[in-house]
Protein backbone atom coordinates (compact mmCIF):
# COMPACT_ATOMS: atom_id res chain seq x y z
CA UNK A 1 0.00 0.00 0.00
CA UNK A 2 2.79 2.41 0.89
CA UNK A 3 4.57 2.32 -2.44
CA UNK A 4 1.66 3.96 -4.33
CA UNK A 5 1.86 7.71 -5.02
CA UNK A 6 -0.07 9.83 -2.54
CA UNK A 7 -3.09 11.75 -3.74
CA UNK A 8 -3.73 15.26 -2.46
CA UNK A 9 -6.77 14.04 -0.56
CA UNK A 10 -4.77 11.22 0.96
CA UNK A 11 -2.13 13.70 2.12
CA UNK A 12 -4.81 15.78 3.81
CA UNK A 13 -6.34 12.63 5.31
CA UNK A 14 -2.96 11.58 6.63
CA UNK A 15 -2.47 14.99 8.24
CA UNK A 16 -5.93 14.92 9.83
CA UNK A 17 -5.48 11.38 11.10
CA UNK A 18 -2.10 12.29 12.50
CA UNK A 19 -3.63 15.25 14.33
CA UNK A 20 -6.55 13.23 15.69
CA UNK A 21 -4.82 9.92 16.36
CA UNK A 22 -1.01 10.15 16.29
CA UNK A 23 -0.71 6.48 17.26
CA UNK A 24 -2.64 5.19 14.21
CA UNK A 25 -1.19 2.90 11.61
CA UNK A 26 0.45 4.90 8.80
CA UNK A 27 -1.58 2.98 6.22
CA UNK A 28 -4.87 4.23 7.63
CA UNK A 29 -5.06 7.31 5.38
CA UNK A 30 -4.42 5.28 2.25
CA UNK A 31 -6.95 2.73 3.44
CA UNK A 32 -9.72 5.31 3.90
CA UNK A 33 -8.80 7.05 0.66
CA UNK A 34 -9.49 3.87 -1.29
CA UNK A 35 -13.27 4.37 -0.91
CA UNK A 36 -14.05 6.79 -3.64
CA UNK A 37 -17.46 8.36 -4.08
CA UNK A 38 -19.32 9.16 -7.30
CA UNK A 39 -19.41 12.74 -8.50
CA UNK A 40 -22.40 14.54 -9.91
CA UNK A 41 -22.33 14.74 -13.69
CA UNK A 42 -22.51 18.25 -15.09
CA UNK A 43 -25.91 17.39 -16.64
CA UNK A 44 -27.25 16.30 -13.24
CA UNK A 45 -26.02 19.49 -11.57
CA UNK A 46 -27.41 21.62 -14.38
CA UNK A 47 -30.85 19.99 -14.15
CA UNK A 48 -30.81 20.44 -10.37
CA UNK A 49 -29.94 24.13 -10.73
CA UNK A 50 -32.75 24.48 -13.27
CA UNK A 51 -35.24 22.89 -10.90
CA UNK A 52 -34.05 24.87 -7.90
CA UNK A 53 -34.31 28.10 -9.90
CA UNK A 54 -38.09 27.76 -9.78
CA UNK A 55 -37.94 27.53 -6.01
CA UNK A 56 -35.65 30.53 -5.59
CA UNK A 57 -37.20 32.62 -2.85
CA UNK A 58 -38.32 36.15 -3.52
CA UNK A 59 -36.38 38.23 -1.00
CA UNK A 60 -38.51 39.53 1.84
CA UNK A 61 -37.34 43.07 1.35
CA UNK A 62 -38.44 43.33 -2.27
CA UNK A 63 -41.71 41.55 -1.46
CA UNK A 64 -42.24 44.08 1.30
CA UNK A 65 -41.36 47.04 -0.90
CA UNK A 66 -43.68 45.73 -3.63
CA UNK A 67 -46.47 45.48 -1.08
CA UNK A 68 -45.70 48.97 0.16
CA UNK A 69 -45.65 50.36 -3.37
CA UNK A 70 -48.97 48.69 -4.10
CA UNK A 71 -50.43 50.09 -0.91
CA UNK A 72 -49.09 53.59 -1.67
CA UNK A 73 -50.53 53.39 -5.18
CA UNK A 74 -53.93 52.36 -3.83
CA UNK A 75 -53.81 55.18 -1.28
CA UNK A 76 -52.99 57.77 -3.95
CA UNK A 77 -55.70 56.36 -6.22
CA UNK A 78 -58.22 56.64 -3.41
CA UNK A 79 -57.44 60.37 -3.25
CA UNK A 80 -58.37 60.97 -6.89
CA UNK A 81 -62.06 60.96 -5.92
CA UNK A 82 -61.47 63.37 -3.05
CA UNK A 83 -59.57 66.07 -4.95
CA UNK A 84 -61.89 68.60 -6.59
CA UNK A 85 -62.36 67.94 -10.28
CA UNK A 86 -61.93 71.63 -11.06
CA UNK A 87 -58.28 71.42 -10.02
CA UNK A 88 -57.47 68.94 -12.82
CA UNK A 89 -59.37 70.91 -15.42
CA UNK A 90 -58.01 74.31 -14.35
CA UNK A 91 -54.44 73.06 -14.28
CA UNK A 92 -54.66 71.59 -17.76
CA UNK A 93 -56.40 74.65 -19.13
CA UNK A 94 -53.86 77.11 -17.69
CA UNK A 95 -50.94 74.98 -18.80
CA UNK A 96 -52.39 74.75 -22.30
CA UNK A 97 -52.90 78.52 -22.38
CA UNK A 98 -49.39 79.07 -21.01
CA UNK A 99 -47.97 76.84 -23.73
CA UNK A 100 -49.94 78.66 -26.41
CA UNK A 101 -48.91 82.12 -25.20
CA UNK A 102 -45.31 80.95 -24.89
CA UNK A 103 -45.39 79.71 -28.47
CA UNK A 104 -46.64 83.10 -29.62
CA UNK A 105 -44.30 85.36 -27.64
CA UNK A 106 -41.23 83.24 -27.02
CA UNK A 107 -38.86 84.66 -29.63
CA UNK A 108 -35.49 85.31 -27.97
CA UNK A 109 -36.89 85.37 -24.41
CA UNK A 110 -34.75 83.70 -21.68
CA UNK A 111 -36.25 80.55 -20.14
CA UNK A 112 -37.30 82.14 -16.82
CA UNK A 113 -39.14 84.90 -18.65
CA UNK A 114 -41.28 82.54 -20.71
CA UNK A 115 -45.01 82.55 -19.87
CA UNK A 116 -44.92 78.84 -19.08
CA UNK A 117 -42.29 79.53 -16.36
CA UNK A 118 -44.62 82.19 -14.96
CA UNK A 119 -47.84 80.14 -15.07
CA UNK A 120 -46.57 76.73 -13.97
CA UNK A 121 -45.50 77.63 -10.39
CA UNK A 122 -48.63 79.56 -9.53
CA UNK A 123 -51.12 77.12 -11.01
CA UNK A 124 -49.43 74.36 -9.03
CA UNK A 125 -49.59 76.42 -5.84
CA UNK A 126 -53.31 77.15 -6.35
CA UNK A 127 -54.03 73.47 -6.92
CA UNK A 128 -52.17 72.45 -3.78
CA UNK A 129 -53.85 75.19 -1.69
CA UNK A 130 -57.24 73.66 -2.43
CA UNK A 131 -56.13 70.20 -1.35
CA UNK A 132 -57.51 70.72 2.11
CA UNK A 133 -60.80 72.39 2.84
CA UNK A 134 -61.87 72.15 6.46
CA UNK A 135 -65.48 72.93 5.61
CA UNK A 136 -66.16 70.31 3.01
CA UNK A 137 -63.34 67.88 3.45
CA UNK A 138 -64.18 64.23 3.80
CA UNK A 139 -61.21 63.72 6.08
CA UNK A 140 -63.30 62.61 9.02
CA UNK A 141 -65.07 59.93 6.99
CA UNK A 142 -61.78 58.84 5.54
CA UNK A 143 -60.26 58.60 9.00
CA UNK A 144 -63.07 56.29 9.99
CA UNK A 145 -62.92 54.17 6.87
CA UNK A 146 -59.17 53.76 6.23
CA UNK A 147 -56.30 52.58 8.38
CA UNK A 148 -54.20 55.56 7.16
CA UNK A 149 -53.44 58.63 9.29
CA UNK A 150 -54.41 62.18 8.31
CA UNK A 151 -50.74 62.95 7.65
CA UNK A 152 -50.52 60.05 5.24
CA UNK A 153 -53.77 60.97 3.50
CA UNK A 154 -52.64 64.58 3.10
CA UNK A 155 -49.25 63.49 1.85
CA UNK A 156 -50.87 61.12 -0.66
CA UNK A 157 -53.11 63.94 -1.86
CA UNK A 158 -50.18 66.36 -2.08
CA UNK A 159 -48.17 63.79 -4.05
CA UNK A 160 -51.11 63.27 -6.38
CA UNK A 161 -51.79 66.94 -7.13
CA UNK A 162 -48.16 68.06 -7.17
CA UNK A 163 -47.28 65.05 -9.36
CA UNK A 164 -50.08 65.95 -11.74
CA UNK A 165 -48.87 69.58 -11.94
CA UNK A 166 -45.31 68.40 -12.45
CA UNK A 167 -46.26 66.05 -15.28
CA UNK A 168 -48.50 68.65 -16.95
CA UNK A 169 -45.76 71.30 -16.82
CA UNK A 170 -43.24 68.79 -18.09
CA UNK A 171 -45.45 67.82 -21.01
CA UNK A 172 -46.01 71.51 -21.81
CA UNK A 173 -42.25 72.10 -21.71
CA UNK A 174 -41.58 69.14 -24.01
CA UNK A 175 -44.21 70.43 -26.45
CA UNK A 176 -42.48 73.82 -26.46
CA UNK A 177 -39.05 72.27 -26.99
CA UNK A 178 -40.38 70.20 -29.88
CA UNK A 179 -42.11 73.16 -31.54
CA UNK A 180 -39.46 75.80 -30.84
CA UNK A 181 -35.89 74.77 -31.56
CA UNK A 182 -34.42 77.78 -29.69
CA UNK A 183 -35.88 76.56 -26.37
CA UNK A 184 -33.82 74.01 -24.40
CA UNK A 185 -35.61 71.59 -22.13
CA UNK A 186 -33.46 71.59 -18.98
CA UNK A 187 -33.13 75.42 -18.54
CA UNK A 188 -36.89 75.68 -19.07
CA UNK A 189 -37.72 72.95 -16.55
CA UNK A 190 -35.21 74.38 -14.06
CA UNK A 191 -36.82 77.81 -14.37
CA UNK A 192 -40.21 76.61 -13.06
CA UNK A 193 -39.39 73.54 -10.97
CA UNK A 194 -37.92 75.15 -7.81
CA UNK A 195 -40.48 78.04 -7.63
CA UNK A 196 -43.27 75.50 -8.23
CA UNK A 197 -42.07 73.31 -5.35
CA UNK A 198 -41.64 76.26 -3.00
CA UNK A 199 -44.91 78.02 -3.78
CA UNK A 200 -46.88 74.77 -3.60
CA UNK A 201 -45.34 73.92 -0.23
CA UNK A 202 -46.02 77.44 1.06
CA UNK A 203 -49.64 77.29 -0.06
CA UNK A 204 -50.04 73.88 1.55
CA UNK A 205 -48.61 75.05 4.87
CA UNK A 206 -50.69 78.24 4.94
CA UNK A 207 -53.85 76.29 4.21
CA UNK A 208 -53.09 73.91 7.04
CA UNK A 209 -52.26 76.81 9.37
CA UNK A 210 -55.30 78.95 8.62
CA UNK A 211 -57.68 76.07 7.68
CA UNK A 212 -58.59 78.25 4.74
CA UNK A 213 -57.64 77.23 1.20
CA UNK A 214 -58.10 80.77 0.00
CA UNK A 215 -55.46 82.12 2.38
CA UNK A 216 -52.84 79.72 1.05
CA UNK A 217 -53.77 80.48 -2.53
CA UNK A 218 -53.81 84.26 -2.02
CA UNK A 219 -50.49 84.55 -0.17
CA UNK A 220 -48.67 82.32 -2.67
CA UNK A 221 -50.24 84.12 -5.61
CA UNK A 222 -49.44 87.52 -4.14
CA UNK A 223 -45.83 86.60 -3.39
CA UNK A 224 -45.31 85.30 -6.92
CA UNK A 225 -47.02 88.32 -8.50
CA UNK A 226 -44.99 90.83 -6.47
CA UNK A 227 -41.87 88.93 -7.32
CA UNK A 228 -42.66 88.99 -11.05
CA UNK A 229 -43.53 92.69 -11.01
CA UNK A 230 -40.40 93.78 -9.19
CA UNK A 231 -38.26 91.46 -11.25
CA UNK A 232 -39.47 93.37 -14.29
CA UNK A 233 -38.80 96.79 -12.71
CA UNK A 234 -35.14 97.74 -13.17
CA UNK A 235 -34.80 100.32 -10.37
CA UNK A 236 -37.21 99.18 -7.70
CA UNK A 237 -37.19 100.46 -4.13
CA UNK A 238 -34.71 98.25 -2.17
CA UNK A 239 -37.29 97.47 0.53
CA UNK A 240 -39.92 96.45 -2.00
CA UNK A 241 -37.29 94.52 -3.91
CA UNK A 242 -36.47 92.54 -0.76
CA UNK A 243 -40.17 91.95 -0.09
CA UNK A 244 -40.51 90.51 -3.57
CA UNK A 245 -38.36 87.55 -2.51
CA UNK A 246 -35.69 88.11 -5.20
CA UNK A 247 -34.28 84.60 -4.90
CA UNK A 248 -37.52 82.99 -5.99
CA UNK A 249 -36.44 82.60 -9.59
CA UNK A 250 -32.68 83.02 -9.29
CA UNK A 251 -30.80 79.95 -10.52
CA UNK A 252 -28.39 79.98 -7.54
CA UNK A 253 -31.21 79.79 -4.97
CA UNK A 254 -32.95 76.76 -6.53
CA UNK A 255 -31.44 74.14 -4.19
CA UNK A 256 -32.39 76.30 -1.20
CA UNK A 257 -35.95 76.68 -2.48
CA UNK A 258 -36.33 72.91 -2.84
CA UNK A 259 -35.01 72.38 0.69
CA UNK A 260 -37.33 75.05 2.05
CA UNK A 261 -40.21 73.38 0.26
CA UNK A 262 -39.39 70.08 1.98
CA UNK A 263 -39.31 71.81 5.38
CA UNK A 264 -42.64 73.55 4.73
CA UNK A 265 -44.28 70.29 3.67
CA UNK A 266 -42.96 68.58 6.82
CA UNK A 267 -44.41 71.40 8.95
CA UNK A 268 -47.74 71.17 7.15
CA UNK A 269 -47.92 67.41 7.69
CA UNK A 270 -47.07 67.88 11.35
CA UNK A 271 -49.99 70.29 11.58
CA UNK A 272 -52.12 67.68 9.83
CA UNK A 273 -51.25 65.24 12.63
CA UNK A 274 -52.52 67.77 15.16
CA UNK A 275 -55.78 67.88 13.22
CA UNK A 276 -56.00 64.12 13.58
CA UNK A 277 -55.56 64.39 17.34
CA UNK A 278 -58.26 67.03 17.53
CA UNK A 279 -60.59 64.92 15.41
CA UNK A 280 -59.91 61.98 17.67
CA UNK A 281 -60.72 64.04 20.76
CA UNK A 282 -63.96 65.49 19.40
CA UNK B 1 -13.55 33.37 -5.08
CA UNK B 2 -16.72 34.30 -3.21
CA UNK B 3 -17.36 32.51 0.05
CA UNK B 4 -20.24 30.09 0.62
CA UNK B 5 -21.66 32.58 3.10
CA UNK B 6 -21.74 35.37 0.51
CA UNK B 7 -23.39 33.05 -2.00
CA UNK B 8 -26.01 32.03 0.57
CA UNK B 9 -26.68 35.71 1.21
CA UNK B 10 -27.03 36.20 -2.54
CA UNK B 11 -29.63 33.41 -2.63
CA UNK B 12 -31.55 35.20 0.11
CA UNK B 13 -31.61 38.19 -2.21
CA UNK B 14 -32.99 35.99 -5.00
CA UNK B 15 -29.81 35.89 -7.10
CA UNK B 16 -29.94 32.92 -9.45
CA UNK B 17 -26.21 33.03 -10.32
CA UNK B 18 -25.25 32.64 -6.67
CA UNK B 19 -27.55 29.64 -6.39
CA UNK B 20 -25.90 28.05 -9.43
CA UNK B 21 -22.41 28.64 -8.05
CA UNK B 22 -23.25 27.25 -4.62
CA UNK B 23 -24.89 24.14 -6.07
CA UNK B 24 -21.97 23.54 -8.43
CA UNK B 25 -19.59 23.86 -5.50
CA UNK B 26 -21.41 21.48 -3.13
CA UNK B 27 -23.40 19.07 -5.27
CA UNK B 28 -20.68 16.46 -5.74
CA UNK B 29 -19.32 16.61 -2.16
CA UNK B 30 -22.87 16.29 -0.86
CA UNK B 31 -23.57 13.28 -3.06
CA UNK B 32 -20.29 11.82 -1.78
CA UNK B 33 -21.34 12.37 1.82
CA UNK B 34 -24.78 10.87 1.40
CA UNK B 35 -23.40 8.04 -0.70
CA UNK B 36 -21.01 7.04 2.04
CA UNK B 37 -23.54 7.64 4.79
CA UNK B 38 -26.06 5.41 3.02
CA UNK B 39 -23.42 2.74 2.68
CA UNK B 40 -22.92 3.18 -1.06
CA UNK B 41 -26.35 3.79 -2.57
CA UNK B 42 -25.68 6.21 -5.39
CA UNK B 43 -29.24 6.77 -6.55
CA UNK B 44 -30.42 7.37 -3.01
CA UNK B 45 -27.52 9.80 -2.48
CA UNK B 46 -28.47 11.76 -5.60
CA UNK B 47 -32.13 11.94 -4.56
CA UNK B 48 -31.26 12.99 -1.04
CA UNK B 49 -28.78 15.62 -2.28
CA UNK B 50 -31.51 17.13 -4.42
CA UNK B 51 -33.86 17.15 -1.45
CA UNK B 52 -31.16 18.77 0.69
CA UNK B 53 -30.82 21.67 -1.74
CA UNK B 54 -34.58 22.07 -1.87
CA UNK B 55 -34.70 22.25 1.92
CA UNK B 56 -31.82 24.72 1.94
CA UNK B 57 -33.79 26.96 -0.43
CA UNK B 58 -36.99 26.64 1.54
CA UNK B 59 -35.27 27.58 4.78
CA UNK B 60 -32.74 30.03 3.38
CA UNK B 61 -34.51 32.87 5.20
CA UNK B 62 -33.38 31.25 8.47
CA UNK B 63 -29.72 31.39 7.45
CA UNK B 64 -27.92 34.22 9.26
CA UNK B 65 -25.06 35.75 7.28
CA UNK B 66 -22.10 35.44 7.95
CA UNK B 67 -22.52 32.24 10.00
CA UNK B 68 -20.61 29.32 8.40
CA UNK B 69 -22.74 27.85 5.64
CA UNK B 70 -21.10 24.45 5.21
CA UNK B 71 -22.00 23.07 8.67
CA UNK B 72 -25.57 24.28 8.15
CA UNK B 73 -25.73 22.48 4.80
CA UNK B 74 -24.39 19.25 6.31
CA UNK B 75 -26.74 19.54 9.26
CA UNK B 76 -29.67 19.57 6.86
CA UNK B 77 -28.17 16.67 4.91
CA UNK B 78 -27.54 14.61 8.04
CA UNK B 79 -31.04 15.17 9.41
CA UNK B 80 -32.55 14.28 6.07
CA UNK B 81 -30.50 11.09 5.84
CA UNK B 82 -31.39 10.11 9.41
CA UNK B 83 -35.09 10.63 8.69
CA UNK B 84 -34.79 8.52 5.59
CA UNK B 85 -33.01 5.69 7.40
CA UNK B 86 -35.60 5.79 10.18
CA UNK B 87 -38.47 5.58 7.70
CA UNK B 88 -36.76 2.80 5.78
CA UNK B 89 -36.20 0.85 9.00
CA UNK B 90 -39.82 1.15 9.99
CA UNK B 91 -41.00 -0.07 6.58
CA UNK B 92 -38.65 -2.97 5.97
CA UNK B 93 -35.11 -4.07 6.56
CA UNK B 94 -33.00 -2.87 3.69
CA UNK B 95 -29.93 -4.82 2.82
CA UNK B 96 -27.09 -2.41 2.17
CA UNK B 97 -26.57 -2.41 -1.57
CA UNK B 98 -23.50 -3.78 -3.18
CA UNK B 99 -21.73 -0.88 -4.87
CA UNK B 100 -21.43 -2.33 -8.34
CA UNK B 101 -24.93 -3.78 -8.38
CA UNK B 102 -26.63 -0.55 -7.26
CA UNK B 103 -26.36 1.12 -10.66
CA UNK B 104 -29.34 1.07 -12.97
CA UNK B 105 -29.10 -1.09 -16.04
CA UNK B 106 -29.37 1.91 -18.36
CA UNK B 107 -26.44 3.79 -16.83
CA UNK B 108 -24.29 5.52 -19.40
CA UNK B 109 -20.61 4.52 -19.53
CA UNK B 110 -19.50 7.99 -18.34
CA UNK B 111 -21.76 7.58 -15.33
CA UNK B 112 -20.33 4.23 -14.43
CA UNK B 113 -18.66 4.24 -11.09
CA UNK B 114 -16.91 1.12 -9.96
CA UNK B 115 -15.15 0.47 -6.73
CA UNK B 116 -11.80 -1.20 -6.44
CA UNK B 117 -11.48 -4.20 -4.17
CA UNK B 118 -9.79 -1.96 -1.60
CA UNK B 119 -12.62 0.53 -1.89
CA UNK B 120 -15.22 -2.16 -1.34
CA UNK B 121 -13.37 -3.34 1.70
CA UNK B 122 -13.37 0.19 3.23
CA UNK B 123 -17.01 0.68 2.28
CA UNK B 124 -17.92 -2.53 4.05
CA UNK B 125 -15.92 -1.54 7.12
CA UNK B 126 -17.50 1.92 7.36
CA UNK B 127 -20.96 0.49 6.72
CA UNK B 128 -20.48 -1.76 9.71
CA UNK B 129 -19.98 1.26 12.01
CA UNK B 130 -23.00 2.48 13.97
CA UNK B 131 -24.59 5.50 12.30
CA UNK B 132 -23.40 8.00 14.93
CA UNK B 133 -19.77 6.89 14.43
CA UNK B 134 -20.15 6.66 10.67
CA UNK B 135 -21.35 10.27 10.56
CA UNK B 136 -18.35 11.69 12.39
CA UNK B 137 -15.83 9.58 10.49
CA UNK B 138 -17.26 10.60 7.12
CA UNK B 139 -17.67 14.25 8.05
CA UNK B 140 -14.11 14.39 9.36
CA UNK B 141 -12.12 12.35 6.88
CA UNK B 142 -14.12 12.64 3.69
CA UNK B 143 -15.91 15.99 3.98
CA UNK B 144 -12.92 17.46 5.85
CA UNK B 145 -14.95 19.36 8.42
CA UNK B 146 -13.19 20.51 11.59
CA UNK B 147 -14.11 18.89 14.89
CA UNK B 148 -15.92 22.07 15.95
CA UNK B 149 -17.88 22.13 12.69
CA UNK B 150 -18.89 18.50 13.18
CA UNK B 151 -20.07 19.35 16.69
CA UNK B 152 -22.22 22.07 15.11
CA UNK B 153 -23.57 19.80 12.38
CA UNK B 154 -24.54 17.03 14.78
CA UNK B 155 -25.48 19.36 17.64
CA UNK B 156 -23.32 17.46 20.10
CA UNK B 157 -20.46 18.58 22.39
CA UNK B 158 -16.93 18.64 21.04
CA UNK B 159 -15.89 15.92 23.51
CA UNK B 160 -18.58 13.62 22.12
CA UNK B 161 -17.31 14.22 18.59
CA UNK B 162 -13.80 13.26 19.70
CA UNK B 163 -14.90 10.13 21.48
CA UNK B 164 -17.13 8.98 18.60
CA UNK B 165 -14.32 9.64 16.15
CA UNK B 166 -11.85 7.79 18.29
CA UNK B 167 -14.11 4.77 18.70
CA UNK B 168 -14.95 4.74 15.00
CA UNK B 169 -11.38 4.96 13.86
CA UNK B 170 -10.25 2.27 16.35
CA UNK B 171 -12.84 -0.07 14.89
CA UNK B 172 -11.70 0.70 11.39
CA UNK B 173 -8.09 0.16 12.40
CA UNK B 174 -8.99 -3.20 13.87
CA UNK B 175 -10.62 -4.17 10.59
CA UNK B 176 -7.62 -2.99 8.61
CA UNK B 177 -5.29 -5.02 10.85
CA UNK B 178 -7.53 -8.02 10.41
CA UNK B 179 -7.42 -7.62 6.64
CA UNK B 180 -3.65 -7.28 6.59
CA UNK B 181 -3.35 -10.33 8.76
CA UNK B 182 -5.60 -12.30 6.42
CA UNK B 183 -3.71 -11.15 3.34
Amino acid sequence: MNDQPQSERERRLRAMLHDDHPDLLPDMAQYLDAWDAPRASSALTASLIERLGDELPVPKKSRLSREMLRWAWMLIRSQVRIVRREIWAATMLVMALGTLVTLIVSTGTPAQGLPIAVFAPIIAALGVAFLYDSESDALVELLDSTPASVRLLLFARLTLVFGFNLVTALVASIVLVVLRSEISLWPLVASWLAPMAFLSALAFLLTMLTRDALAGALVSGLLWSVHLIFRAVPDADPLLFLLSFPGLSAPESRPLLVMLAAVLVACALWLGGSTERRLGES
Amino acid sequence: MRTDEDLAYGIQQGRRNDLAELVERHHSPLIGYLYRLSGGDRLLAEDLAQEVFLRVLRSISQYRHPHPFKPWLYQIATNLARDHFKRAESRYVVAMPDDASSFPADSQPEDAFLLTAAGQSVAQAIRSLPLHQREVVILRYYQELSLAEIAGVLAIPLGTVKSRLSLGIQRLRAMLLEQEFES
